[in-house]
C-alpha cells in the first residue's frame, strides 16, 4: 500500500511538470495549429540557464527556497526571450505557408537548438550535474510513503502558475485577445486585435511555464542533459492531445495522468517501457478519441 | 413508365440544433433534367452532401438505381449506385493535369495489377491506350481536347468547370450531380453549357440533378424543377409553375411581397 | 515479354557497368559513401511516395527500415548456415530473398501500422508515425534473440555496390513507372483533393495505406541492404534523427519529385561525410547544427524545395527535353 502510494505521489509531481510543458503546447496549438517541437527544446534550455547561473549565486547565498526562485526568475526571462525569438524568427516568416512547412520548420528548429547546445563551446554532449538549490528532505509522510519537501514545492509552484495563468487567460484584455485569436484569427485581425503580437505573447507565456517546468525537474532529478527535451517534451505533448489539445484544463489534466501512467509503468512493469508508454498512450487516444478527454470535435465543411 | 433514378423519402439532418434540411422527399427519373434551387442558405448543398454519402443523414431514406446508400461510404455510393458529383466550389486534382483529373475518375476501367504496371505489360499498355483514347473523347465532347496536358489550375474559370462534369462523366454515372456548373460564366459560356448538359443527357442517357442560381439556365435545361427554402422543399413543379409559385416569389423576394 | 527482357538488360547493363567503376575505381572510403548514397536514395524516394506524393506525412522511415534490417539479418545471421552466405552464386541468390524477405516484412508492418493511422491528417499523423517509429525501436531493443541494446555482428558482407547500384535503379525506376500509371496518379489525387477523390468512387484510405506499404517495403530493402553491408546492427542507428534525415532529402529536393529527392540524397549524404572531416579540424559536430539550419533555410526561401513538384528533366528547354523523353 505504501508504494502504490509512493507511485501515486510520485506520478502527481511528475504529472505536474509535465502539465507545466504540456499548456506551451495546447495554447501554441490552439493558436496557430501548429505543433511546436521546439517547445521542449525550451525546457531543456531552462535547465542549461539554471546550470550557468546557479553558482554565481551559489557563491552568496546558501540553497534555499530563496535560491531556487532566484535562478527560477533567471531561466524564465532567459525562456521568454527564447520562446520570442524563435516565434519570430522562424514561424512568423510562415505564417501563410501550408502546415506541414511549418512542422518541418519546428522539427528543424527543435533539432537546431538541440545540436546546438550540444557543442563544446555552449553547453557539451556530455551530461552533467545540476546544481544543489534546495537539499532534499522529506517532508512528511502519508501511510508510509515519503512526501519531500521538493514535490511539495513542485505541487505548490504549479498551482500557482496554473492559478496565474488562468487569471491571464480569462481576467485580461491579452488573455480575451488570445482567445479571440484561437477562435478565428483573420476575424480577430479585422477586430484590430494585434494578432502578432498576441501569438508572441502566447510563446512568451509557454516559454516561461517550460522554464518553470525545466528548473523543477532539474532540481527533483539533478541532471541537464542537452538531450532531456526531446522525450520531456513529445511526454507533455502527449499530455495535451490526451487532455484535449487547445484546451488549457485538459492540459493538465493529461499531464497528471501521464505521470502517473509512467510512474505506474515504471512500478509494476519495467523501466524500459518508461518511453514507449508514452508513444502507446497517444496512438490509443489519437485512433480512439483524436479531439481528446476535454477537447471539442469539428466538422469539417465541404 | 420510366424507372426512378434517385429516390428521397423525408431526408433530414440536423447540425447541433439547427436543422439544415428537413423532411426533403424529392425524385429523379431516368434521362430527366431535374433543378434544385433556392436562396443561398437553403441548403441544397447539404442536400448534395448527404445523398452523395459525404455527412450521414439524421433522418430519412436515399436510394439511388433502387439501391439504398444506407450504411455505405461516399466512394461506395460513387461506385455502386453509378452516380457522380461536381463541387460548388471547384475541386479539381490542381496539380494534376486536366488528362490525368480525368484518367483517375476512370478508375473502374483498370483491370491490371501491380506487376503489370512495374514490368510495362502488354496488357497495361493496351488498356492504358483504351483508357487515355476514351478520356480524349470525353473532353473533346467540352472542347477541353487541346489541353490536355495543362495543369488543372491554370485553366480558365470556366473550363474548370468544364472539367469537373467530365471528370465525374468519366467515373461512368447514371445520375449526375451538378452543384452550380455556370458559377463564374458569363452568358455565352451558360448558353453553351446549357446545350451540352443536354447534349450529354441525350449522348450518355442519364439522369441530372442540377444546383444553379442562373434562373435563365435552370429554366432552359431543366424538365422539373424543386425549390428548397430553410431546408424544407416548398414547391416542386415544370418550370413554368415554377416562375408563377407565389411562395417561391416570396422565399426569393422576401416577406414584404 | 520482349520489353521486359530489355528493361532486364538496360538494368544489367547499367548496373554492371556502375557496378565496376564504383568498385574498382574508387577508394575505399569513396566507397562506403557512395554505398550510403545509394541506400539513402532508396529511402528518400520511397519516403516521397508517402510525404510528396500522396501528401501524408510520415516520420517513421527509420522504424520500417530497421524491421527490414534486423529481418534480413536474422534470417543470413542465424537461420542459414554460414557456409551458403560465404561467396559465390548461391549467397547472392540467398541475398535476394533476404532482400525480399526484409522489404516483405517492413510492407507488413506499414500495413499494420498505416491502417489505424493513416486516418489522421497532417501533423497528428506525423507525430504517430514518430511514435510507432520508436516503438518499433523499443521492441527490437527488447528482443534479446537479435541482441537487444548490444545489437547484432556477424552479418555476412553480401552488400557490394553493384547490389546498391541495381536495387537503386530498379526501386527508382518502379516508382516511377508507379507514378506514370494510372493507378499511381491516384496518389496524387489524394495528395490535392481528398474529398473530390472520395467523390470519384476511390477509397482514400486504400490509397493511403498502398502508399505506406509500398513505400515501407523499399524502406526494409534499404535496411536489408544497410545491414548486409556494414555487417553490424544496433538500435540506436534507427532512431528519430535517422527518420529526420530522410525527410529532410525528401523536404530539400522537393516534395513530389524522384530526381529532386535522388540529388539531396547524395548531396546531403556527401555533406555530411564531408563535414566529418572539418569535425577532426573544427572539433565540434556541426553536422546536425548545419543539417537543422538547411532545413530551417529551405523552408523559409524555397518552401516547395528545389526542384518543387517537378522532375529535373522538366526544368530542360522543350527542345532538349524532346531528346531525353526519346532516348529514356
Amino acid at each position: 500500500m505504501a508504494e502504490f502510494i509512493q507511485h501515486v505521489i510520485n506520478g502527481i509531481s511528475l504529472g505536474s511538470v509535465y502539465a507545466l510543458i504540456a499548456i506551451g503546447y495546447s495554447m501554441v496549438y490552439g493558436i496557430l495549429q501548429l505543433i511546436n517541437f521546439a517547445h521542449g527544446e525550451v525546457v531543456m534550455l531552462s535547465s542549461v540557464f539554471g546550470f550557468y547561473v546557479a553558482p554565481y549565486f551559489l557563491a552568496h547565498m546558501d540553497p534555499s527556497i530563496g535560491l531556487f526562485l532566484v535562478v527560477l526568475t533567471v531561466a524564465m526571462v532567459g525562456c521568454g526571450i527564447v520562446g520570442f525569438l524563435i516565434e519570430r524568427l522562424a514561424y512568423r516568416p510562415l505564417r501563410k505557408a501550408p502546415r506541414i512547412n511549418c512542422l518541418i520548420t519546428a522539427i528543424g528548429v527543435s533539432l537546431f537548438i538541440q545540436y546546438f547546445t550540444q557543442l563544446d563551446f555552449v553547453f557539451g554532449a556530455i551530461p552533467q550535474s545540476y546544481p544543489e538549490l534546495m537539499s532534499r528532505e522529506v517532508y512528511f509522510t502519508i501511510a508510509g510513503a515519503e512526501v519531500s519537501n521538493l514535490q511539495v514545492l513542485v505541487l505548490g509552484l504549479s498551482f500557482v502558475l496554473m492559478v496565474a495563468l488562468q487569471w491571464i487567460v480569462y481576467r485580461t484584455k491579452l488573455g480575451k485577445a488570445m482567445r479571440a485569436v484561437s477562435e478565428n484569427t483573420e476575424v480577430s485581425a479585422l477586430l484590430g486585435i494585434p494578432v502578432d503580437r498576441v501569438i508572441s505573447f502566447t510563446f512568451i507565456l509557454g516559454s516561461v511555464l517550460a522554464a518553470a517546468a525545466g528548473t523543477l525537474v532539474s532540481t527533483m532529478y539533478p541532471k541537464v542533459d542537452a538531450l532531456m527535451g526531446t522525450l520531456l517534451g513529445l511526454k507533455a505533448f502527449v499530455a495535451a492531445v490526451l487532455g484535449g489539445i487547445g484546451s488549457i484544463p485538459g492540459a493538465v489534466l493529461g499531464g497528471l495522468v501521464m505521470g502517473m501512467a509512467e510512474e505506474f509503468t515504471v512500478g509494476y512493469l519495467s523501466s524500459s517501457f518508461r518511453d514507449a508508454i508514452a508513444f502507446a498512450i497517444l496512438i490509443v487516444v489519437l485512433l480512439v478519441r483524436p479531439s481528446g478527454l476535454l477537447g471539442k470535435s469539428r466538422i469539417e465543411k465541404v | 413508365m420510366s424507372q426512378s433514378l434517385l429516390q428521397v423519402q423525408g431526408l433530414g439532418i440536423s447540425f447541433g440544433g439547427l436543422k439544415a434540411v428537413q423532411n426533403v422527399t424529392l425524385e429523379v427519373k431516368e434521362r430527366e433534367i431535374v433543378g434544385l434551387i433556392g436562396p443561398n442558405g437553403a441548403g441544397k448543398t447539404t442536400f448534395f452532401n448527404l445523398v452523395t454519402g459525404i455527412y450521414k443523414p439524421t433522418t430519412g431514406h436515399v436510394a439511388i438505381v433502387g439501391k439504398s446508400t444506407e450504411n455505405l461510404k461516399s466512394f461506395e455510393i460513387t461506385n455502386e449506385c453509378f452516380c457522380a458529383r461536381t463541387f460548388q466550389n471547384i475541386r479539381l486534382f490542381r496539380d494534376l493535369t486536366v488528362m490525368e483529373n480525368v484518367l483517375v475518375a476512370s478508375h473502374k476501367r483498370v483491370d491490371y495489377g501491380l506487376l503489370s504496371v512495374l514490368l510495362h505489360s502488354q496488357k497495361f499498355q493496351t488498356k492504358e491506350m483504351e483508357i487515355r483514347a476514351r478520356a480524349r473523347k470525353l473532353l473533346s465532347i467540352f472542347k477541353l481536347d487541346g489541353k490536355e496536358d495543362e495543369l488543372a489550375c491554370n485553366l480558365p474559370y470556366g473550363d474548370q468547370r468544364k472539367l469537373e462534369i467530365v471528370r465525374a462523366l468519366s467515373t461512368e454515372p447514371k445520375l449526375l450531380f451538378l452543384d452550380e456548373p455556370a458559377a463564374g460564366m458569363n452568358q455565352q459560356e451558360t448558353a453553351e453549357l446549357l446545350k451540352l448538359v443536354k447534349f450529354v443527357r441525350d449522348t450518355f442517357q442519364i439522369g441530372i440533378l442540377v444546383i444553379e442560381h442562373d434562373m435563365k439556365f435552370i429554366m432552359g435545361v431543366c424538365e422539373r424543377i424543386y425549390v428548397l427554402d430553410h431546408g424544407m422543399l416548398i414547391a416542386e413543379g415544370n418550370p413554368e409553375q415554377i416562375r408563377k409559385n407565389p411562395e417561391v416569389i416570396k422565399a426569393y423576394l422576401g416577406e414584404e411581397v | 515479354m520482349m520489353r521486359v527482357g530489355r528493361d532486364v538488360f538496360i538494368i544489367t547493363l547499367f548496373t554492371l557497368v556502375l557496378g565496376f567503376v564504383f568498385s574498382d575505381w574508387v577508394g575505399p572510403y569513396e566507397q562506403t559513401i557512395l554505398a550510403l548514397c545509394g541506400i539513402n536514395i532508396i529511402l528518400a524516394v520511397s519516403l516521397n511516395l508517402v510525404n510528396g506524393f500522396t501528401g501524408q506525412f510520415s516520420l517513421g522511415h527509420a522504424g520500417f527500415m530497421a524491421v527490414g534490417a534486423y529481418t534480413s539479418a536474422a534470417l543470413t545471421t542465424l537461420y542459414i548456415s554460414p557456409e551458403y552466405v560465404s561467396g559465390g552464386v548461391i549467397s547472392h541468390l540467398v541475398f535476394v530473398v533476404a532482400l525480399l524477405v526484409g522489404g516483405v516484412s517492413a510492407g507488413i508492418v506499414g500495413f499494420l501500422v498505416g491502417v489505424p493511422s493513416l486516418r489522421l491528417r497532417g501533423d497528428y499523423l506525423a507525430i504517430v508515425t514518430l511514435g510507432f517509429g520508436e516503438i518499433i525501436r523499443v521492441i527490437i531493443l527488447n528482443i534479446e534473440a537479435i541482441g537487444g541494446a548490444r545489437g547484432i555482428g556477424g552479418i555476412p558482407g553480401l552488400t557490394n555496390l553493384y547490389w546498391v547500384v541495381g536495387v537503386c535503379i530498379v526501386s527508382t525506376l518502379a516508382l516511377h513507372r508507379l507514378l506514370k500509371s494510372i493507378p499511381g496518379q491516384q496518389f496524387m489525387a489524394v495528395r490535392d483533393d481528398e474529398t473530390a477523390t472520395l467523390a470519384m468512387g476511390l477509397s482514400t484510405t486504400r490509397i493511403k495505406v498502398r502508399s505506406f506499404v509500398f513505400s515501407s517495403f523499399l524502406a526494409g530493402v534499404a535496411g536489408a541492404l544497410f545491414a548486409h553491408y556494414y555487417q553490424y546492427l544496433n538500435p540506436s542507428t534507427f532512431t528519430f534523427n535517422y527518420s529526420f534525415q530522410i525527410v529532410a532529402m525528401v523536404v530539400l529536393g522537393g516534395m513530389g519529385s524522384l530526381s529532386g529527392s535522388i540529388l539531396s540524397a547524395v548531396g546531403l549524404t556527401v555533406l555530411l561525410e564531408g563535414l566529418r572531416e572539418l569535425q577532426t579540424i573544427t572539433q565540434l559536430d556541426l553536422r546536425m547544427v548545419l543539417y537543422s539550419l538547411i532545413l530551417i533555410v529551405v523552408m523559409l526561401t524555397r518552401p516547395r524545395g528545389l526542384l518543387g513538384r517537378k522532375e529535373i528533366w522538366e526544368y530542360l528547354p522543350v527542345s532538349l527535353r524532346k531528346g531525353v523523353k526519346k532516348s529514356s
